[in-house]
């Protein structure tokens, strides 16, 4: 079988795909029932038993246009106030090909006196209409119908591809449709000859330049260029051909909407290959603001016949998880979960606009590849959350919020659509950034119903996100603290000024937060560390245990002792640690048991080291920091907690090698000291610094430390 | 006919004791679309009379009698005038089996004998969407054998037309789809009713109405007639007032005053809410020993309440205070039942006809009253919420009727004589492209499923089906199917979605098989359990959203399980069964079912198509999971096991089906079969479709992964992998060659596995009603083979 590639039917604009879906569904409807078709390289290719001069044989002398009528829309030319001459001169041909238009305007006539409708329907009369002529229409006619409405009981609603109901501001397809085809099959009356008809036909398929006609492509071809503004369109010129075999592919996507009714009753939701915008992504200027919606267009590479592409638009959805994709968002994450149906090879997504005069562009936003990313489970793992938020983003909130929440779903894209790790650590650096500004207006989010992310484990994150550097493992080592009880607040609480309330549920709503939101991230760290034994302090009165203090956490995952001393000596990213701690925060670490990666050997940090075996001691011999050591390092006091450190390891049998007097030369900063004192360090490591340190000695009271 | 006639005259006798009258004769010899005779005149009787005498006298009618009614009341009823028949005839219960379709049936029910003479009777929910393939109540894995079978080889009647709603539009269409598509045996509709509206049963796939048969004119000068004569005077009672509560005082201190000592009273009102309002008003009124019984009739009782109260309010009354019935439009009906005071509200024209039939129906009383509660609604400007369910300009027109009646006699002949204007509105029309959308009843994992309950009642009738069980208040979202087996048929009420979208609900989620309370828009037809502590339902009242007291919970007759996703109901039988010996017993059973069914209209290939799948059918359990799931349930012996003696066994790939595999082993196979070319999609279609999970397409089960031996990048779906390997086994068709399986064809492309289902399903020599039929006769074979 011959097998054509067409020049004029790419993927992109939209008008380009609707043609190659055009060509296809007339050629195996009315030519050749076994046609195939595939995308290569963006173009169009057909298998049929068509050459490309048969081809245009067949579409020029005996390819019966679809039946095309919107008597419910004004302007469709049913009605007095329209230009009623395209469907008067369909009306008034004998040509053969015409048969199922004719029968089409005269059943939507009879509809029309039926209903005693006589001028542009209003709204309630509209919904009449449409279910009347869904009642009476012939099967082909019916195809547009339930292309451009999905009716359900009260209400009809629009797919976004075809307007509102095949009408796009001043634009009606139909209507437009019927002088195309008048003009495109060269029909008595269209003064065109049979040559003129050709030479669009050819331009139209082989994309080869002709002269084009007086009119528009509504948004199959406009996009945000300065050239189509919309007071341009007078004068907007086009190719007959074009539009006749767009409408034509158009009608592939016919919602199949029966699929989907009492499920939704947004035409977003219910037309195939259709999403809710997602503002991200975009290659172009256009603000996300404005978007009516998004088309997911399937590309896909082996030879299929129009049944499949007919099931695939019935189905015509994506899944994500157990749910089926509404926004741009979950299409890209369907697509990296493989929720869409198997020999995708890609999606063209176009975001369709709405502009001035309520007339629609759709502006190509690039395409997406269908691979699997493992990156998928770690979203899916907040999927509800995350609906809710954006949702709550796109109502009426506060414009901080808003547009937190509209950063963090342009990261929730951008990691779903390449799942690299930086896009992973972009997201929960905006994860961390909402959560924050949510807690700061805590009362309007609470009155929301919106409560701070609570069960996700961490583990799937931590696969996704670990980019390999020092301040991811530093951020991560910070986040991972906790209690293995509840009871006290949790680190994500100091970072963000969240709370646990009475009933153990974790909320927004907060009267004073725990730690301020210094600018400085280790000046935060630092305090947070001090005021965190304030707290656990608090919870106890017994004398001993104020001597003898306590960690500040009851467990966290281990940080290398070389990234603990990068950190201590400063030589990281501070910002981006503490962004980073802020998102990682969110996630339960009880459960995770993955080390985390060391790499190079950064010189040694004496103060810092051993105030960190003051800190914990050894797994045979634990020691605490005594209650005030945090506050008073975060205060710059380094020498007095030095001091007091080397007493005490000293009683604990561990004899520091140098003393107080030969660091106090180089002493680091004291916030910098706190707030590097809050990571764990491994037993290992610990043992080594005892070993390279500390000169061991057996001390009586070496009892005091195990005790505590 | 004269021979004919007499030998169907002396059948009538005998089936119903009297002589049929010219109609019942007429329906008998030539069957007409459309029966239109007024209530009372023994419609029922003479539509199942007609069919059984056709059928088991004459054996030209379709097996399957579908009797269809709007409303559960008429169910039962319907049901004892056929058992009536039956017996007085003396054919035997399994001669002609009589099921009611209510929903909660058991799994071992009428699909399993599609080659016997059987009378199903249900509310147009329950057969409409069995025959939409979206059975309510139904085990959705059910739903593509209903569809098969009763959309062949039967005689639907569509009872009380006039409340039929969209499904009237849809009935209509149902039948000129069948038509043009083609059945496996041929399929009947008549629509009967007192009063049809004729346009609205000609639709754009069936233009002609066809044949009307009513009453000849020797029915109306018989005692027929007397009926049509009997008088009834209409007097109106202004019970107009601004707030509800006063409404409801005021109509039951009319009905109280019109009421007379020893005799039936009914009161119809448009809705649930206002009779149950009504009701308790009136009991609580008539405490004293001597003030008349109040019994409240409704469709939202438990089956058990509903035969009891029906029993009551069709009680003979003789002396005492007398009874009055409250009810709704159940009591417009068919019920046969008659008052010597009707009391009404204003609602469309149509169903005051029909509540005006329930009074005086024989002429019985000297003095009957129509009394009119005149509520307000109706009148010019009154408020449009008042009209509810009804459309305000049809409740003003049959004002206008009433108020020109008032005074006067309102016999059936005078209302005959009046023509009130009532609206016809284009609800939801059914159309091919529906249809075939409905075909495909492949699980939508996301809950995107198709809601057939547009085409079948109004928005503002849609109910579920809720059951009572006690649960903790602090139970889970999830309830183990351990804990609460199935609802039995006894246990289900109707209740209206919006009623109960406001309590804690739990649905079956069939992918995991539990019970789950999710936040989800809840389905018509679901079927979702309440927990009793919670009240809403009582005896006397029915579901009411104002009772808050403990429900007293129904044992359930027959404890079984929903089935789920991963389920193999028949797997765990009662024996151990080899592979072999199963598909041998299956490909018999399948060649008696066929020949007994005996499908016409359908090229011998496709026939013989349903044997050949039968004899390949579980060619899958072949498969190393499920042998391994067997073998752990210590089979007597080595080899390959198809069933087991007990159940228990869960699969090492969770979502594993083995008719998948079955269907990718006969691809894989393709050659080495002893199947002609030309059936090869058709018997792999039917094997995989033989569970009613894997049909149009293949997909994997949502979050569904790779199993873990698997080569990276091996494609899978529902447990099976590319690279999975089956061994050599015998079939009756020979030996089958071991084969390795390929999942290529759940791509899109040349071999793709939609394409050839849809070619199927679109091929003018088998369209989707014939294929379901096949698919049918496969599935009962199977289940038969497995018993």
């Amino acid at each position: 079988m011959p097998e054509l590639r067409l020049a004029g039917c790419r993927t992109r604009p939209l008008l380009g795909y609707l043609k190659a879906l055009g060509v296809f569904r007339v050629v195996a409807r009315q030519a050749d029932p076994q046609a195939r078709a595939r995308w290569f390289d963006g173009n169009f290719g057909l298998s049929s038993a068509l050459d490309r001069d048969t081809l245009c044989d067949f579409l020029l002398e005996r390819y019966a246009p679809t039946p095309i009528v919107s008597p419910w829309n004004g302007g469709s030319g049913f009605f007095p106030k329209d230009r009623t001459e395209p469907i008067e001169t369909v009306e008034g041909s004998r040509d053969a090909r015409l048969t199922d238009m004719r029968q089409a305007i005269a059943d939507a006539r009879r509809v029309l006196a039926s209903l005693g409708v006589v001028e542009k329907p209003d709204r309630a009369a509209k919904l009449r209409v449409l279910r009347a002529c869904r009642a009476a229409f012939s099967e082909a006619a019916l195809e547009w119908l339930d292309a451009a409405v999905v009716l359900t009981e009260d209400v009809a609603v629009y797919p976004p591809l075809l307007g509102s109901g095949g009408n796009d501001g001043r634009f009606d397809f139909s209507n437009n449709y019927a002088a195309a085809v008048a003009k495109a099959l060269a029909l008595e009356g269209s003064r065109k000859t049979k040559d003129v008809a050709a030479t669009w036909l050819a331009a139209a398929i082989d994309g080869d330049p002709a002269p084009l006609e007086k009119m528009s492509m509504a948004h199959f071809r406009r996009d945000a260029s300065p050239v189509n503004s919309p007071l341009g369109e007078m004068d907007a010129l086009g190719n007959p051909w074009d539009l006749v075999l767009a409408l034509e592919g158009s009608l592939l996507l016919a919602a199949g909407a029966a699929r989907r009714y009492g499920v939704s009753l947004e035409g977003t939701v219910v037309a195939p290959f259709t999403a809710r915008s997602t503002a991200a992504g975009y290659g172009s200027a256009v603000g996300a603001e404005k978007g009516r919606a998004e088309l997911w267009l399937p590309l896909w590479s082996a030879w299929v016949t129009l049944f499949e592409l007919e099931a695939l638009a019935r189905e015509g959805r994506a899944q994500v998880g157990r749910r089926t994709a509404r926004t741009g968002l979950d299409f890209v994450r369907a697509i990296g979960e493989l929720g869409v149906a198997r020999g995708i090879s890609a999606f063209e997504r176009f975001a369709v606009h709405e502009r001035a005069g309520q007339s629609s562009l759709a502006v190509p936003a690039g395409r997406v590849r269908v691979h699997p990313r493992p990156a998928a489970a770690a979203l899916q793992s907040i999927d509800g959350w995350l609906d809710r938020l954006l949702r709550y983003g796109r109502g009426g909130c506060p414009a901080a919020h808003a547009s937190a929440i509209r950063r963090l779903e342009a990261a929730a894209f951008a990691f779903a659509d390449d799942a690299s790790a930086t896009a992973a650590c972009v997201f929960l650096e905006r994860l961390g950034e909402v959560e924050t500004v949510l807690a700061k207006a805590g009362r309007v989010a609470d009155g929301a119903g919106l409560s701070p992310l609570r069960g996700v484990q961490a583990t799937p994150w931590l696969d996704a996100a670990d980019d390999g550097t020092v301040e991811f493992t530093v951020a991560t080592a910070i986040a991972s603290l906790h209690d293995r009880s509840s009871g006290r607040p949790g680190i994500r609480d100091y970072l963000h000024g969240t709370e646990v309330d009475e009933r153990g549920y974790r909320t927004y709503a907060v009267e004073n937060r725990r730690v301020p939101r210094l600018a400085a991230p280790v000046a935060r760290l630092a305090a947070l560390h001090a005021r965190r034994h304030v707290d656990a302090g608090g919870s106890t009165t017994s004398e001993a245990h104020r001597e003898t203090g306590t960690l500040p956490f009851d467990a966290g995952t281990p940080c290398p002792l070389a990234e603990a001393r990068s950190f201590a000596a400063g030589q990281l990213d501070d910002e981006r640690i503490v962004r980073l701690a802020l998102g990682l925060s969110l996630f339960e670490y009880a459960r995770v048991r993955r080390p985390l990666r060391t790499q190079g050997a950064p010189p040694p940090q004496p103060v810092y080291e051993l105030l960190a075996l003051a800190w914990a001691g050894i797994p045979a011999r634990p020691l605490a920091p005594r209650p005030g050591w945090a506050a008073r390092l975060a205060a710059g006091a380094v020498l007095t907690v030095l001091e007091d450190a080397h007493l005490r390891l000293t009683m604990a049998g561990f004899v520091p090698l140098v003393t107080p007097g030969d660091l106090a030369v180089l002493l680091p900063s004291g916030q910098r000291l706190a707030a590097s004192l809050l990571l764990r360090l491994r037993d290992e490591e610990r043992e080594r610094l005892a070993n390279t340190l500390t000169k061991r000695v057996q001390n009586d009271n070496a009892t005091e430390g195990v005790s505590a | 006919m004269p021979v004919m006639s007499s030998a169907y005259e002396e059948f009538f006798r005998r089936a119903t004791g009297r002589r049929p009258y010219d109609y019942q004769r007429e329906l008998a010899a030539d069957l007409p679309s459309v029966l239109e005779v007024p209530t009372g005149s023994g419609k029922t009787q003479a539509l199942i009379v007609s069919w059984l005498y056709q059928r088991h006298v004459l054996g030209t009618a379709p097996r399957r009698l579908v009797y269809a009614l709007p409303m559960r009341t008429l169910v039962e009823q319907t049901a004892e005038v056929a058992s009536a028949a039956r017996d007085r005839l003396g054919l035997a219960a399994e001669d002609v089996p009589i099921h009611v379709l209510m929903g909660g049936e058991s799994p071992t029910d009428w699909r399993e004998h599609p080659e016997r003479n059987q009378i199903l009777v249900g509310t147009i929910d329950m057969l409409l969407s069995r025959a939409l393939a979206r059975g309510y109540g139904e085990s959705r894995f059910q739903w593509p054998v209903s569809f098969g079978l009763l959309n062949a080889d039967s005689r639907w009647i569509f009872d009380e037309v006039q409340l039929m709603g969209p499904a009237r539009a849809t009935s209509a269409q149902l039948e000129g789809l069948r038509t043009k598509l083609g059945v496996a045996r041929p399929c009947e509709t008549v629509w009967a009713s007192a009063t049809v509206d004729r346009a609205a049963l000609e639709t754009v796939d069936r233009p002609v109405l066809g044949d009307v048969l009513g009453l000849s004119e020797a029915d109306r000068a018989g005692p027929l007639g007397e009926r049509l004569v009997a008088t009834k005077r209409v007097r109106r009672a202004d019970v107009s007032s601004a707030s509800a509560a006063e409404r409801v005082t005021a109509i039951a201190e009319a009905v109280l005053d019109a009421h007379e000592p020893a005799s039936r009273s009914i009161v119809v009102f448009n809705t649930v809410e206002r009779a149950q309002a009504v009701a308790r008003e009136l009991w609580r009124r008539t405490q004293a020993s001597e003030a008349p019984r109040i019994v409240l009739l409704h469709s939202r009782f438990r089956p058990g309440d509903r035969a009891a109260r029906m029993a009551e309010a069709l009680a003979p009354v003789s002396g005492g205070a007398g009874l009055i019935v409250v009810a709704t439009q159940v009591i417009e009906a068919g019920v046969d039942v008659s008052s010597r005071l009707l009391a009404t509200e204003t609602a469309p024209f149509s169903s005051i006809v029909q509540r005006l039939g329930r009074c005086n129906r024989e002429g019985e009383y000297d003095e009957a009253i129509v009394l009119w509660l005149d509520s307000g609604s109706g009148r010019p400007g009154a408020d449009a919420k008042l009209a509810l369910p009804y459309r305000p300009e049809d409740l003003e027109s049959a004002y206008e009727a009433l108020e020109q009646l008032v005074g006067g006699s309102a016999s059936p002949d005078t209302l005959a004589g009046l023509t009130v204007r009532e609206t016809s509105e284009h609800g939801a029309t059914l159309r091919r492209r529906d249809l075939l959308d409905l075909f495909d009843t492949s699980p939508d994992l996301s809950g995107l499923d198709v809601d057939v309950s547009q085409f079948i009642r109004e928005a503002n009738e849609r109910n579920v089906s809720v059951f009572f069980r006690a649960i903790a208040a602090d139970a889970p979202r999830v309830l183990p199917a351990s804990d609460q087996p199935s609802p039995g048929r006894e246990e289900l009420v109707d209740a209206p979605v919006g009623d109960v979208r406001e309590r804690r609900a739990w649905t079956w989620d069939y992918l995991d098989g539990r019970w789950i309370s999710a936040p989800v828009r809840l389905r018509p037809g679901e079927m979702v359990l309440l927990d009793a502590a919670e009240g809403g339902y009582d005896e006397w009242m029915g579901w009411s959203r104002s009772l808050s007291t403990l429900v007293a919970p129904v044992a359930p007759a027959v404890v079984r399980r929903e089935e789920a996703m991963g389920d193999d109901p028949r797997t765990g039988e009662a024996r151990w069964v080899s592979l072999a010996k199963h598909l041998v017993e299956t490909y018999d059973q399948a060649g008696a079912v066929t020949h007994a069914c005996a499908p016409y209209d359908l090229p011998e290939i496709a026939v013989a198509a349903v044997a050949k799948a039968a004899a390949l059918h579980d060619i899958g359990k072949a498969h190393p999971v499920f042998q391994a799931t067997l073998g752990a349930l210590d089979p007597p012996h080595d080899g390959l096991w198809a069933k087991s003696a007990r159940r228990g066994g869960r699969h090492r790939r969770r979502h594993f089906r083995h008719e998948l595999a079955s269907a990718l082993a006969l691809r894989a196979a393709e050659g080495a079969v002893p199947i002609p070319p030309d059936s090869e999609a058709l018997v792999s279609y039917l094997v995989a479709a033989h569970h009613g999970r894997v049909r149009l397409s293949i997909r994997p089960a949502p979050e569904e992964e790779r199993p873990p031996e698997c080569a990276d990048g091996a494609r899978f779906a529902l447990g099976v992998a590319d690279g999975d390997a089956l061994p050599e086994l015998d079939t009756p068709l020979g030996a089958f060659p071991a084969v390795t399986l390929d999942l290529a064809c759940m791509e899109l492309g040349e071999s793709s596995w939609a394409d050839k289902a849809c070619r199927l399903r679109d091929d003018e020599a088998l369209g989707p009603f014939r294929l379901s039929y096949l698919e049918a006769l496969l599935r009962v074979a199977d289940w038969r083979a497995s018993a």
